[in-house]
Protein backbone atom coordinates (compact mmCIF):
# COMPACT_ATOMS: atom_id res chain seq x y z
CA UNK A 1 0.00 0.00 0.00
CA UNK A 2 2.78 2.44 0.91
CA UNK A 3 4.41 1.59 -2.40
CA UNK A 4 1.39 2.79 -4.33
CA UNK A 5 1.13 5.97 -2.29
CA UNK A 6 4.85 6.61 -2.79
CA UNK A 7 4.48 6.05 -6.54
CA UNK A 8 1.53 8.44 -6.76
CA UNK A 9 3.36 11.02 -4.67
CA UNK A 10 6.52 10.68 -6.78
CA UNK A 11 4.81 11.03 -10.15
CA UNK A 12 2.45 13.78 -8.97
CA UNK A 13 5.31 15.71 -7.37
CA UNK A 14 7.48 15.32 -10.45
CA UNK A 15 4.66 16.52 -12.73
CA UNK A 16 3.88 19.49 -10.48
CA UNK A 17 7.51 20.52 -10.11
CA UNK A 18 8.38 20.22 -13.81
CA UNK A 19 5.12 21.91 -14.84
CA UNK A 20 5.95 24.89 -12.64
CA UNK A 21 9.45 24.97 -14.09
CA UNK A 22 8.08 25.01 -17.64
CA UNK A 23 5.59 27.76 -16.83
CA UNK A 24 8.34 29.93 -15.41
CA UNK A 25 10.58 29.36 -18.41
CA UNK A 26 7.73 30.05 -20.85
CA UNK A 27 7.02 33.34 -19.09
CA UNK A 28 10.71 34.19 -19.14
CA UNK A 29 11.29 33.48 -22.86
CA UNK A 30 8.46 35.13 -24.74
CA UNK A 31 7.81 33.90 -28.27
CA UNK A 32 8.41 36.34 -31.09
CA UNK A 33 7.44 35.35 -34.63
CA UNK A 34 8.33 38.63 -36.37
CA UNK A 35 11.59 37.22 -37.83
CA UNK A 36 9.68 34.33 -39.42
CA UNK A 37 7.00 36.67 -40.78
CA UNK A 38 9.64 38.97 -42.26
CA UNK A 39 11.48 36.06 -43.87
CA UNK A 40 8.23 34.80 -45.45
CA UNK A 41 7.15 38.30 -46.47
CA UNK A 42 10.48 38.82 -48.26
CA UNK A 43 9.75 35.84 -50.51
CA UNK A 44 6.23 36.95 -51.45
CA UNK A 45 5.83 38.93 -54.70
CA UNK A 46 4.13 41.87 -52.93
CA UNK A 47 1.55 42.27 -55.69
CA UNK A 48 -1.07 42.76 -52.92
CA UNK A 49 -3.64 41.00 -55.13
CA UNK A 50 -5.47 39.40 -52.16
CA UNK A 51 -6.16 36.24 -54.18
CA UNK A 52 -4.90 34.21 -51.22
CA UNK A 53 -7.92 35.40 -49.25
CA UNK A 54 -5.96 37.77 -47.03
CA UNK A 55 -5.89 41.56 -47.26
CA UNK A 56 -2.34 41.71 -48.60
CA UNK A 57 1.01 40.01 -48.72
CA UNK A 58 2.01 40.69 -45.13
CA UNK A 59 -1.23 39.35 -43.63
CA UNK A 60 -0.69 36.20 -45.72
CA UNK A 61 2.90 35.94 -44.43
CA UNK A 62 1.55 36.18 -40.87
CA UNK A 63 -1.00 33.46 -41.64
CA UNK A 64 1.68 31.19 -43.16
CA UNK A 65 3.81 31.58 -40.04
CA UNK A 66 0.77 30.43 -38.06
CA UNK A 67 0.35 27.35 -40.26
CA UNK A 68 -1.70 28.47 -43.30
CA UNK A 69 -0.86 26.42 -46.42
CA UNK A 70 1.97 27.76 -48.61
CA UNK A 71 0.19 27.21 -51.94
CA UNK A 72 -2.20 30.16 -52.01
CA UNK A 73 -0.20 32.72 -54.00
CA UNK A 74 -0.85 32.63 -57.78
CA UNK A 75 1.55 35.49 -58.68
CA UNK A 76 4.39 33.72 -56.86
CA UNK A 77 3.70 30.50 -58.75
CA UNK A 78 5.62 27.26 -58.27
CA UNK A 79 8.90 29.09 -57.66
CA UNK A 80 7.45 30.73 -54.55
CA UNK A 81 6.01 27.44 -53.29
CA UNK A 82 9.45 25.82 -53.69
CA UNK A 83 11.12 28.68 -51.83
CA UNK A 84 8.59 28.66 -49.00
CA UNK A 85 8.82 24.87 -48.70
CA UNK A 86 12.58 25.22 -48.44
CA UNK A 87 12.40 28.00 -45.87
CA UNK A 88 9.83 26.33 -43.64
CA UNK A 89 10.76 22.70 -44.29
CA UNK A 90 7.23 21.84 -45.43
CA UNK A 91 6.28 19.58 -48.35
CA UNK A 92 5.84 21.22 -51.75
CA UNK A 93 2.21 21.39 -52.89
CA UNK A 94 0.57 22.28 -56.19
CA UNK A 95 -1.28 25.61 -56.26
CA UNK A 96 -4.58 25.48 -54.32
CA UNK A 97 -7.40 24.18 -56.52
CA UNK A 98 -9.74 27.15 -56.28
CA UNK A 99 -7.01 29.53 -57.49
CA UNK A 100 -5.95 29.92 -61.13
CA UNK A 101 -2.27 29.90 -61.95
CA UNK A 102 -0.80 32.93 -63.74
CA UNK A 103 1.25 31.60 -66.65
CA UNK A 104 3.08 34.80 -67.41
CA UNK A 105 3.30 38.22 -65.80
CA UNK A 106 0.48 40.58 -66.79
CA UNK A 107 -0.11 44.27 -66.46
CA UNK A 108 -3.38 46.24 -66.54
CA UNK A 109 -3.98 48.76 -69.31
CA UNK A 110 -6.92 51.22 -69.60
CA UNK A 111 -8.52 51.64 -73.05
CA UNK A 112 -8.44 55.37 -72.71
CA UNK A 113 -11.11 56.10 -75.34
CA UNK A 114 -13.69 54.17 -73.31
CA UNK A 115 -12.78 55.57 -69.88
CA UNK A 116 -15.55 57.73 -68.40
CA UNK A 117 -13.46 59.09 -65.55
CA UNK A 118 -15.45 57.58 -62.71
CA UNK A 119 -12.28 57.16 -60.58
CA UNK A 120 -13.54 53.89 -59.07
CA UNK A 121 -10.40 52.03 -60.19
CA UNK A 122 -8.15 54.55 -58.47
CA UNK A 123 -9.59 53.58 -55.10
CA UNK A 124 -9.25 49.88 -55.89
CA UNK A 125 -5.56 49.97 -56.84
CA UNK A 126 -3.50 48.72 -53.87
CA UNK A 127 -0.24 50.32 -55.01
CA UNK A 128 -1.56 53.66 -56.37
CA UNK A 129 -0.46 52.88 -59.93
CA UNK A 130 -3.49 54.61 -61.52
CA UNK A 131 -3.40 58.34 -62.05
CA UNK A 132 -6.35 60.53 -63.01
CA UNK A 133 -9.11 62.60 -61.46
CA UNK A 134 -12.94 62.44 -61.43
CA UNK A 135 -14.45 63.30 -64.83
CA UNK A 136 -11.01 63.04 -66.43
CA UNK A 137 -9.43 60.13 -68.26
CA UNK A 138 -7.30 57.75 -66.14
CA UNK A 139 -4.17 55.88 -67.05
CA UNK A 140 -2.00 53.23 -65.40
CA UNK A 141 1.70 53.75 -64.77
CA UNK A 142 3.02 50.52 -66.27
CA UNK A 143 6.18 50.33 -64.14
CA UNK A 144 4.06 50.47 -60.97
CA UNK A 145 1.38 47.96 -61.98
CA UNK A 146 1.59 44.59 -60.20
CA UNK A 147 -0.99 42.97 -62.49
CA UNK A 148 -3.21 42.05 -59.54
CA UNK A 149 -6.45 42.71 -61.49
CA UNK A 150 -8.20 44.38 -58.54
CA UNK A 151 -9.14 47.37 -60.72
CA UNK A 152 -11.15 45.22 -63.16
CA UNK A 153 -14.29 44.47 -61.12
CA UNK A 154 -15.11 48.08 -60.08
CA UNK A 155 -14.87 49.47 -63.65
CA UNK A 156 -18.46 50.17 -64.82
CA UNK A 157 -17.57 50.19 -68.54
CA UNK A 158 -15.02 47.35 -68.54
CA UNK A 159 -12.34 49.44 -70.17
CA UNK A 160 -9.39 47.78 -68.36
CA UNK A 161 -7.54 44.83 -69.92
CA UNK A 162 -4.85 42.56 -68.49
CA UNK A 163 -2.09 42.37 -71.09
CA UNK A 164 0.89 39.97 -70.89
CA UNK A 165 4.17 41.73 -70.23
CA UNK A 166 6.88 41.04 -72.81
CA UNK A 167 8.79 37.87 -72.03
CA UNK A 168 12.36 39.04 -72.66
CA UNK A 169 13.09 39.14 -68.96
CA UNK A 170 11.96 35.62 -68.10
CA UNK A 171 14.18 33.25 -66.13
CA UNK A 172 16.14 30.86 -68.35
CA UNK A 173 16.52 27.14 -67.89
CA UNK A 174 19.84 25.59 -66.91
CA UNK A 175 21.43 23.61 -69.76
CA UNK A 176 21.23 19.82 -69.73
CA UNK A 177 24.28 17.57 -69.63
CA UNK A 178 24.93 13.83 -70.05
CA UNK A 179 27.79 12.96 -67.71
CA UNK A 180 27.75 14.34 -64.15
CA UNK A 181 30.64 16.23 -62.58
CA UNK A 182 33.32 13.76 -61.41
CA UNK A 183 35.02 16.31 -59.12
CA UNK A 184 38.39 16.06 -60.88
CA UNK A 185 38.94 19.83 -60.33
CA UNK A 186 40.67 20.26 -63.67
CA UNK A 187 38.50 23.37 -64.18
CA UNK A 188 39.85 24.88 -60.98
CA UNK A 189 43.37 24.76 -62.41
CA UNK A 190 42.19 26.21 -65.71
CA UNK A 191 40.22 29.17 -64.29
CA UNK A 192 42.13 32.45 -64.77
CA UNK A 193 40.11 34.14 -61.99
CA UNK A 194 40.93 31.36 -59.50
CA UNK A 195 37.28 30.42 -59.01
CA UNK A 196 36.04 26.91 -58.25
CA UNK A 197 33.89 26.14 -61.31
CA UNK A 198 32.95 22.63 -60.15
CA UNK A 199 31.54 24.01 -56.89
CA UNK A 200 29.78 26.84 -58.70
CA UNK A 201 28.25 24.25 -61.02
CA UNK A 202 26.86 22.31 -58.07
CA UNK A 203 25.48 25.54 -56.59
CA UNK A 204 23.40 26.17 -59.73
CA UNK A 205 20.14 26.19 -57.77
CA UNK A 206 21.46 28.02 -54.74
CA UNK A 207 21.95 31.73 -55.41
CA UNK A 208 23.33 32.52 -51.96
CA UNK A 209 25.96 29.80 -52.17
CA UNK A 210 26.91 30.83 -55.71
CA UNK A 211 27.38 34.36 -54.44
CA UNK A 212 29.75 33.10 -51.74
CA UNK A 213 31.74 31.32 -54.46
CA UNK A 214 32.08 34.67 -56.31
CA UNK A 215 29.88 33.89 -59.31
CA UNK A 216 30.04 37.53 -60.37
CA UNK A 217 33.83 37.24 -60.81
CA UNK A 218 33.40 34.74 -63.67
CA UNK A 219 34.46 36.37 -66.95
CA UNK A 220 32.87 33.60 -69.07
CA UNK A 221 36.16 32.85 -70.81
CA UNK A 222 35.10 29.16 -71.31
CA UNK A 223 38.55 27.83 -70.36
CA UNK A 224 36.81 25.56 -67.82
CA UNK A 225 34.61 24.11 -70.57
CA UNK A 226 37.68 23.09 -72.53
CA UNK A 227 39.40 21.49 -69.55
CA UNK A 228 36.34 19.47 -68.42
CA UNK A 229 36.63 15.71 -69.15
CA UNK A 230 32.83 15.31 -68.70
CA UNK A 231 32.27 18.11 -71.23
CA UNK A 232 29.90 19.88 -68.86
CA UNK A 233 28.29 23.11 -70.16
CA UNK A 234 29.99 25.13 -67.41
CA UNK A 235 30.14 28.57 -69.00
CA UNK A 236 26.58 28.37 -70.30
CA UNK A 237 25.40 27.34 -66.83
CA UNK A 238 27.18 30.32 -65.29
CA UNK A 239 25.61 32.65 -67.86
CA UNK A 240 22.14 31.36 -67.01
CA UNK A 241 22.88 31.61 -63.30
CA UNK A 242 23.99 35.22 -63.64
CA UNK A 243 20.93 36.07 -65.74
CA UNK A 244 18.54 34.43 -63.28
CA UNK A 245 20.23 36.08 -60.32
CA UNK A 246 19.84 39.46 -61.99
CA UNK A 247 16.12 38.83 -62.55
CA UNK A 248 15.73 37.70 -58.97
CA UNK A 249 17.36 40.89 -57.71
CA UNK A 250 15.14 43.02 -59.95
CA UNK A 251 12.05 41.19 -58.71
CA UNK A 252 13.13 41.74 -55.11
CA UNK A 253 13.62 45.47 -55.75
CA UNK A 254 10.17 45.67 -57.39
CA UNK A 255 8.56 43.78 -54.52
CA UNK A 256 10.14 46.15 -52.01
CA UNK A 257 8.79 49.14 -53.93
CA UNK A 258 5.30 47.61 -54.17
CA UNK A 259 5.35 46.87 -50.46
CA UNK A 260 6.20 50.49 -49.62
CA UNK A 261 3.56 51.85 -51.99
CA UNK A 262 0.95 49.52 -50.50
CA UNK A 263 1.86 50.65 -46.97
CA UNK A 264 1.47 54.29 -48.02
CA UNK A 265 -1.84 53.51 -49.71
CA UNK A 266 -3.19 51.83 -46.58
CA UNK A 267 -1.96 54.68 -44.41
CA UNK A 268 -3.65 57.26 -46.61
CA UNK A 269 -6.95 55.35 -46.65
CA UNK A 270 -6.87 55.01 -42.86
CA UNK A 271 -6.12 58.73 -42.55
CA UNK A 272 -9.01 59.81 -44.75
CA UNK A 273 -11.36 57.35 -43.01
CA UNK A 274 -10.52 58.82 -39.61
CA UNK A 275 -11.04 62.33 -40.98
CA UNK A 276 -14.48 61.35 -42.22
CA UNK A 277 -15.30 59.78 -38.87
CA UNK A 278 -14.35 62.87 -36.84
CA UNK A 279 -16.08 65.32 -39.18
CA UNK A 280 -19.17 66.95 -37.46
CA UNK A 281 -22.42 65.32 -38.63
CA UNK A 282 -25.16 67.42 -40.34
CA UNK A 283 -27.66 66.75 -37.51
CA UNK A 284 -25.13 67.90 -34.92
CA UNK A 285 -24.48 71.05 -36.96
CA UNK A 286 -28.23 71.81 -37.01
CA UNK A 287 -28.46 71.43 -33.23
CA UNK A 288 -25.40 73.62 -32.74
CA UNK A 289 -26.94 76.32 -34.95
CA UNK A 290 -30.29 76.27 -33.15
CA UNK A 291 -28.64 76.49 -29.72
CA UNK A 292 -26.52 79.40 -30.94
CA UNK A 293 -29.61 81.16 -32.35
CA UNK A 294 -31.47 80.64 -29.09
CA UNK A 295 -28.58 82.11 -27.14
CA UNK A 296 -28.34 85.14 -29.44
CA UNK A 297 -32.04 85.97 -29.63
CA UNK A 298 -33.26 87.20 -26.24
CA UNK B 1 41.04 9.41 -17.67
CA UNK B 2 41.53 6.77 -20.37
CA UNK B 3 38.30 4.97 -19.45
CA UNK B 4 36.22 8.11 -19.80
CA UNK B 5 37.80 8.75 -23.18
CA UNK B 6 37.04 5.18 -24.21
CA UNK B 7 33.38 5.63 -23.27
CA UNK B 8 33.18 8.90 -25.20
CA UNK B 9 34.90 7.63 -28.35
CA UNK B 10 33.05 4.33 -28.37
CA UNK B 11 29.72 6.15 -28.04
CA UNK B 12 30.62 8.39 -30.98
CA UNK B 13 32.17 5.88 -33.38
CA UNK B 14 32.07 2.22 -32.34
CA UNK B 15 28.57 2.03 -30.86
CA UNK B 16 27.16 4.99 -32.74
CA UNK B 17 23.52 5.22 -31.75
CA UNK B 18 22.23 6.03 -35.21
CA UNK B 19 24.02 3.79 -37.66
CA UNK B 20 25.21 0.94 -35.43
CA UNK B 21 22.40 0.61 -32.88
CA UNK B 22 19.73 2.13 -35.17
CA UNK B 23 18.21 4.43 -32.57
CA UNK B 24 16.86 7.88 -33.42
CA UNK B 25 16.43 7.37 -37.15
CA UNK B 26 13.33 9.57 -37.37
CA UNK B 27 14.98 12.98 -36.86
CA UNK B 28 18.04 11.66 -38.71
CA UNK B 29 15.90 11.29 -41.84
CA UNK B 30 13.46 14.12 -41.20
CA UNK B 31 15.63 17.06 -40.20
CA UNK B 32 18.57 16.62 -42.54
CA UNK B 33 17.29 18.33 -45.71
CA UNK B 34 19.32 21.42 -45.00
CA UNK B 35 22.62 21.91 -43.22
CA UNK B 36 21.14 24.66 -41.02
CA UNK B 37 18.25 22.50 -39.81
CA UNK B 38 20.61 19.54 -39.29
CA UNK B 39 22.91 21.64 -37.10
CA UNK B 40 19.93 23.02 -35.18
CA UNK B 41 18.58 19.53 -34.62
CA UNK B 42 22.03 18.30 -33.57
CA UNK B 43 22.40 21.12 -31.04
CA UNK B 44 18.90 20.57 -29.61
CA UNK B 45 19.42 16.81 -29.33
CA UNK B 46 22.86 17.26 -27.74
CA UNK B 47 21.37 19.53 -25.09
CA UNK B 48 18.46 17.21 -24.37
CA UNK B 49 20.47 13.98 -24.43
CA UNK B 50 23.25 15.19 -22.14
CA UNK B 51 20.89 16.70 -19.59
CA UNK B 52 18.47 13.78 -19.80
CA UNK B 53 21.18 11.24 -19.06
CA UNK B 54 22.36 13.29 -16.06
CA UNK B 55 18.84 13.88 -14.70
CA UNK B 56 17.70 10.29 -15.20
CA UNK B 57 20.83 9.03 -13.44
CA UNK B 58 20.16 11.33 -10.48
CA UNK B 59 16.49 10.33 -10.29
CA UNK B 60 17.34 6.64 -10.55
CA UNK B 61 19.92 6.74 -7.75
CA UNK B 62 18.35 9.26 -5.37
CA UNK B 63 14.65 8.47 -5.70
CA UNK B 64 13.79 5.27 -7.52
CA UNK B 65 16.36 2.86 -6.01
CA UNK B 66 16.03 3.96 -2.34
CA UNK B 67 12.23 3.85 -2.54
CA UNK B 68 12.11 0.53 -4.45
CA UNK B 69 10.19 2.13 -7.30
CA UNK B 70 12.26 0.70 -10.19
CA UNK B 71 9.06 -0.25 -12.02
CA UNK B 72 8.34 3.48 -12.52
CA UNK B 73 11.68 3.94 -14.29
CA UNK B 74 10.47 4.29 -17.87
CA UNK B 75 7.55 6.61 -17.18
CA UNK B 76 9.65 8.86 -14.92
CA UNK B 77 12.41 9.08 -17.51
CA UNK B 78 9.88 9.93 -20.21
CA UNK B 79 8.46 12.74 -18.06
CA UNK B 80 11.95 14.13 -17.50
CA UNK B 81 12.82 13.92 -21.19
CA UNK B 82 9.53 15.52 -22.23
CA UNK B 83 10.13 18.43 -19.86
CA UNK B 84 13.64 18.97 -21.18
CA UNK B 85 12.38 18.89 -24.76
CA UNK B 86 9.60 21.34 -23.96
CA UNK B 87 12.11 23.65 -22.31
CA UNK B 88 14.37 23.44 -25.38
CA UNK B 89 11.43 24.25 -27.62
CA UNK B 90 10.51 27.31 -25.56
CA UNK B 91 14.09 28.57 -25.70
CA UNK B 92 14.51 27.91 -29.45
CA UNK B 93 11.18 29.54 -30.22
CA UNK B 94 12.22 32.68 -28.38
CA UNK B 95 15.78 32.91 -29.69
CA UNK B 96 15.71 31.26 -33.16
CA UNK B 97 12.16 31.61 -34.56
CA UNK B 98 13.14 30.56 -38.09
CA UNK B 99 14.91 27.44 -36.85
CA UNK B 100 11.80 26.70 -34.79
CA UNK B 101 9.69 26.87 -37.96
CA UNK B 102 12.14 24.72 -39.93
CA UNK B 103 12.38 21.99 -37.29
CA UNK B 104 8.60 22.09 -36.84
CA UNK B 105 7.24 18.82 -35.51
CA UNK B 106 10.71 17.25 -35.23
CA UNK B 107 11.50 19.40 -32.20
CA UNK B 108 8.76 17.99 -29.92
CA UNK B 109 9.49 14.60 -31.46
CA UNK B 110 12.89 14.54 -29.73
CA UNK B 111 10.79 13.25 -26.81
CA UNK B 112 10.14 10.08 -28.75
CA UNK B 113 13.67 9.92 -30.12
CA UNK B 114 14.50 6.45 -28.85
CA UNK B 115 18.18 7.37 -28.59
CA UNK B 116 17.37 9.67 -25.67
CA UNK B 117 15.42 7.11 -23.66
CA UNK B 118 17.82 4.42 -24.87
CA UNK B 119 20.86 6.18 -23.40
CA UNK B 120 19.06 6.77 -20.09
CA UNK B 121 18.12 3.09 -19.83
CA UNK B 122 21.58 1.87 -20.92
CA UNK B 123 23.11 4.04 -18.18
CA UNK B 124 20.97 2.26 -15.61
CA UNK B 125 21.70 -1.18 -17.02
CA UNK B 126 25.48 -0.70 -17.05
CA UNK B 127 25.64 0.55 -13.43
CA UNK B 128 28.00 3.37 -14.31
CA UNK B 129 29.18 6.31 -12.22
CA UNK B 130 27.52 9.71 -12.59
CA UNK B 131 30.37 11.12 -14.68
CA UNK B 132 30.38 8.09 -16.97
CA UNK B 133 26.62 8.44 -17.45
CA UNK B 134 26.98 12.06 -18.55
CA UNK B 135 29.92 11.18 -20.81
CA UNK B 136 27.94 8.39 -22.45
CA UNK B 137 24.99 10.73 -23.05
CA UNK B 138 27.25 13.44 -24.44
CA UNK B 139 29.11 10.93 -26.62
CA UNK B 140 25.84 9.54 -27.99
CA UNK B 141 24.70 13.09 -28.75
CA UNK B 142 27.98 13.90 -30.50
CA UNK B 143 27.66 10.71 -32.53
CA UNK B 144 24.12 11.70 -33.52
CA UNK B 145 25.28 15.23 -34.42
CA UNK B 146 28.17 13.89 -36.49
CA UNK B 147 25.89 11.55 -38.40
CA UNK B 148 23.13 14.07 -39.08
CA UNK B 149 25.66 16.63 -40.36
CA UNK B 150 27.37 14.04 -42.59
CA UNK B 151 23.99 12.89 -43.89
CA UNK B 152 22.79 16.40 -44.62
CA UNK B 153 26.03 17.12 -46.53
CA UNK B 154 25.44 13.99 -48.60
CA UNK B 155 21.84 15.04 -49.27
CA UNK B 156 23.03 18.49 -50.32
CA UNK B 157 25.35 16.87 -52.85
CA UNK B 158 22.63 14.52 -54.06
CA UNK B 159 20.63 17.50 -55.26
CA UNK B 160 23.04 18.00 -58.15
CA UNK B 161 23.01 14.34 -59.21
CA UNK B 162 20.49 12.87 -61.53
CA UNK B 163 18.99 9.99 -59.57
CA UNK B 164 16.89 7.42 -61.47
CA UNK B 165 13.16 7.88 -60.91
CA UNK B 166 12.54 4.75 -58.76
CA UNK B 167 15.34 5.72 -56.37
CA UNK B 168 14.37 9.32 -55.82
CA UNK B 169 13.37 10.61 -52.40
CA UNK B 170 13.29 8.25 -49.45
CA UNK B 171 14.83 5.31 -51.35
CA UNK B 172 18.16 6.95 -52.08
CA UNK B 173 18.25 8.36 -48.54
CA UNK B 174 17.84 4.88 -47.10
CA UNK B 175 20.59 3.56 -49.37
CA UNK B 176 22.98 6.37 -48.39
CA UNK B 177 22.20 5.83 -44.71
CA UNK B 178 22.92 2.12 -45.18
CA UNK B 179 26.27 2.91 -46.81
CA UNK B 180 27.22 5.22 -43.94
CA UNK B 181 26.25 2.44 -41.55
CA UNK B 182 28.52 0.01 -43.42
CA UNK B 183 31.36 2.51 -43.17
CA UNK B 184 30.83 2.88 -39.42
CA UNK B 185 30.86 -0.90 -38.99
CA UNK B 186 34.54 -0.55 -39.83
CA UNK B 187 35.07 0.83 -36.31
CA UNK B 188 33.85 -2.43 -34.70
CA UNK B 189 36.58 -4.09 -32.65
CA UNK B 190 38.26 -0.81 -31.72
CA UNK B 191 36.52 -1.08 -28.36
CA UNK B 192 39.53 -2.43 -26.47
Amino acid sequence: MTGIILAILLLGGLALFTGLLLQISAAHFSADDSDVINAINELLPQSQCAQCGFAGCRPYAEAVAEGESINRCPPGGTALIENLAGLLNRPELPLAEELTAIDQPVSAVIRENDCIGCSLCIKACPVDAIIGAPQLMHTIVQSDCTGCGLCLPPCPVDCIDLIPVSHSNAARRLPNFDIPCIHCSECMLACPRELAPQQLFLAANNAAHADQLRLSDCIECSLCDRSCPSELPLTRTFQVMKHNNKILLEERAMALRFEKKYARHEQRLAGSASQVATRPKPSEAEELLTTLRNQLSP
Amino acid sequence: MPETLTILLSAIFVNNFVVVQFLGLCPFMGASQKMSSAIGMAAATTFVLTLASAMSFLIEHTILLPLNLEYLRIITFIVVIAVLVQFTEVVIRATQPILHQVLGIFLPLITTNCAVLGVALINVRQNQSFLDAIILGFGAALGFSLLIVIFSAIRLKQESYRIPQPFQGAAVNMISAGLISLAFLGFTGMNT
